[in-house]
């Protein structure tokens, strides 16, 4: 699957003194995960050095965690971010991950390394919610403009009506069913 | 026109409701509102083995020179307004097949939360064609159903 | 209930300054992208500025796989790029076999492969179809059209439908094909050689058709990574990387097949001549294919058992297909513990060559805009899903 550990390992040597962990090691993609100050200077040794070359971007994206309390309700846990990027050389590749807290999340953008990135990023704060500091274009880009709420995460209540249109449809059999 | 072989000089006599409905009904022109999978199979109706073209019908690009608009895919919210707009400027008499399960209910999607569920909760809908995507025959049965509704219009009076 | 401030377009709208027009190809329109719009900023005839704007067929795919089992969700893959159905249908199949330890027999497998290379001649149809029809050529586009026809009898006989196919299961195939279609196909393709024949001498040495598209939109190599371009536009670009080589699946390290690359055939190397090019070598190459598993594929079960609660063990996996449009990965989260996917991303070829936009059609002439970008071979549900 050219997901290598071998990769992870010598990125791992690279960052020093920054701290990382790797997990999922036996599985068929390890994830090296690092902390939000880092992302930037990860990024840089990833698209110059000449050991990895990786200048192409896979996919960005993100996933809201939760956790079910014992009374049965919802604990909101923050949302992770997962970076996968390939070589130039002989397209083996790497996955990073970088976990938010679940207040205020944000991160450091990455669109003036990458071209690419600044649509994947902005997916991700219209479904999201994520800030990008120092984007150059952050704007809502699945959505209309005036969209309430961001629709991926897991306490997202719809509304009944956008601009007049309502969000369900009347069903006719309602009105004969028996309670 | 059933009185047509009795009548062994040509001469024609008939309704001036019927003379319209078969004059109108045999050159409906539609605007081409392709959104989604449903397109491809209106596209392969105005192919060569479906020819959709031999009822009369030619595809236009604009509304202000059709009078039927077929709505073949998903409606979404973002989307409805510009449909509205389109409908509005169509002129009169005008006519509306909704082909697609997504365009009569919201279909597979109707989870969805940005999808409209149902076309006819924007605009007036005459005939509702289902399938997931409906056969080009099954196209071509929609619009020869609008044909004989056409037919049966007063169109004269209000 | 509609007003006139709500069709107003709120991305931000500088002020034009000098000579500047606003000019807004709207999502109506009658090309067969499908649904996406491109406010251009105009000076005489060169755009100064592009503002891509998407999201006209967003229905939320993402969202509704959270509230299903596994094996519910295949009829949502199709929807993701309606023109090469079955292979993403495979894409999703393979990311789960390969989370969860599943074995394929080898007949489906075989199966699998004829679907999806004859689902690739059909994307590719429409694809060159489309630019020929942009650029003002309408006959071209019929003749795709007549032999789309073709290949959509055949999916019929094996998938069931003709669009939306639904046909590969978790294991295996939905139903096995009757005795008479091994036949049917081998006389398709006779018929398809010559096609392609009376294709290239209909439009590609054509004179206008060269001039219209050679040295429009020269996207480098080190250009094309950056954006995120891969399948035939990284390729005409010159950057040979295909991902039934480099990460193989199936049984595609057996089969014998070669890998078109851009070379500047009429203009210079990444243009929009190479895109069309590309993409047509690459149906001769799948008729390659197709021949050579009719010759190999054997008797045996298509289906094997697959547990009727499927639970993935805990984690995250992504794994990425060869789709018609480019790489198509699904990045699956699972919490170990429900039958339901705790998130699925999917991640398309057309997303990532619309980032290209922005900046490719700075300086470039109007007639020149419509040609790259029907080059690009982009359909709106993959960028939107």
């Amino acid at each position: 699957m050219n997901f290598s550990i071998t990769l992870l390992e010598k990125l791992a040597q690279e960052m020093a003194p920054s701290t990382s962990e790797i997990i999922q090691r036996e599985s068929k993609m390890p994830i090296l995960k690092i902390d939000a100050k880092d992302l930037r200077k990860v990024m840089l040794i990833l698209r110059d050095n000449p050991v990895f070359e990786m200048k192409y971007i896979n996919n960005i994206s993100g996933v809201h965690l939760t956790a079910i309390k014992e009374d049965g309700t919802l604990d909101l846990k923050g949302v992770e971010v997962l970076y996968v990027l390939s070589s130039k050389l002989d397209f083996s590749t790497i996955a990073i991950r970088v976990d938010l807290p679940e207040v205020n999340p944000e991160i450091d953008t990455i669109d003036d390394l990458f071209v690419s990135a600044n649509w994947f990023e902005r997916e991700i704060y219209d479904l999201l919610g994520v800030n990008f500091i120092n984007s150059q274009d952050l704007r809502r880009i699945m959505l209309p403009d005036d969209w309430q709420g961001h629709p991926l995460r897991r306490d997202y209540k719809e509304n009944a009506s956008y601009n007049g249109m309502p969000t369900t449809r009347p069903n006719e059999l309602d009105a004969i069913r028996v309670e | 026109m059933s009185l047509y072989q009795e009548l062994p000089e040509n001469i024609l006599i008939t309704s001036v409701d019927e003379l319209l409905g078969w004059g109108r009904k045999h050159s409906l022109w539609w605007l081409m509102f392709g959104l989604a999978c449903c397109s491809i199979e209106l596209m392969h109706t105005g192919g060569p083995r479906a020819d959709i073209e031999r009822f009369g019908s030619a595809p236009r690009g604009t509304p202000r020179q059709s009078d039927l608009i077929i709505i073949a895919g998903t409606l979404t919210y973002k989307m409805a307004s510009r449909l509205k707009l389109l409908y509005e400027q169509m002129a009169e008499p005008r006519y509306v097949i909704s082909m697609g399960s997504c365009s009569n209910c919201g279909g597979l999607f109707d989870r969805a939360y940005s999808v409209v569920k149902g076309v006819d909760l924007i605009i007036p809908v005459d005939v509702y064609l289902p399938g997931c995507p409906p056969r080009p025959e099954a196209l071509l049965e929609a619009l020869i159903m609008l044909q004989k509704k056409i037919q049966k219009e007063k169109f004269l009076r209000k | 209930m509609i007003t006139e401030k709500d069709v107003q377009s709120r991305v931000e709208i500088t002020p034009l300054n000098g000579n500047e027009i606003l000019v807004n190809m709207g999502p109506h329109h009658p090309s067969t992208h499908g649904v996406i719009r491109f406010i251009l900023y105009l000076d005489g005839e060169i755009c100064v500025r592009a503002v891509p704007d998407v999201g006209y067929l967003h229905r939320s795919i993402e969202k509704i796989a959270e509230g299903m089992p596994y094996s519910f969700f295949m009829p949502y893959t199709d929807r993701v790029d309606y023109v090469a159905a079955v292979n993403c249908n495979l894409g999703y199949a393979l990311a789960v076999e390969q989370a969860a330890g599943l074995e394929v027999p080898e007949r489906a497998t075989w199966l699998r492969m004829l679907g999806s290379e004859l689902n690739r001649i059909n994307s590719h149809l429409i694809g060159v179809g489309a630019l020929a029809m942009d650029v003002g050529a309408t006959t071209p586009f019929v003749h795709a059209i007549r032999e789309r026809e073709y290949i959509m009898d055949l999916l019929e006989i094996q998938t069931g439908t003709r669009m939306n196919n639904n046909y590969v299961r978790f294991s295996g195939v939905c139903q096995d094909v009757p005795q008479d279609f091994f036949s049917k196909t081998e006389k398709f393709l006779n018929h398809f050689d010559l096609f392609l024949g009376e294709f290239d001498r209909l439009i590609s040495t054509n004179k206008i058709f060269v001039e219209r598209l050679k040295n429009v939109g020269i996207v480098t190599g080190d250009q094309a990574l950056s954006y995120s371009f891969s399948g035939p536009n990284l390729r005409a670009s010159g950057i040979g990387h295909d991902l039934r080589r480099l990460d193989p699946y199936c049984f595609y390290p057996d089969m014998d097949f070669d890998i078109p690359q851009g070379v500047g055939i009429k203009g210079t190397v990444g243009d929009s001549y190479d895109r069309y090019i590309v993409r047509i070598e690459e149906m001769v190459e799948s008729v390659k294919i197709i021949r050579q598993i009719l010759s190999k594929i054997k008797e045996g079960p298509i289906q094997s058992k697959v547990p009727k609660k499927l639970v993935l063990p805990e984690g995250e996996t992504y794994h990425r297909t060869e789709a018609p449009r480019g790489e198509l990965g699904f990045h699956i989260v699972s919490d170990g513990k429900s039958t339901s996917p705790y998130r699925i991303k999917i991640r398309t070829g057309s997303f990532a060559s619309m980032t290209s936009l922005a900046e490719v059609f700075k300086g470039m002439m109007v007639a020149d805009v419509v040609a790259y970008f029907a080059s690009l071979d982009v359909v709106a549900p993959e960028v939107d899903r």
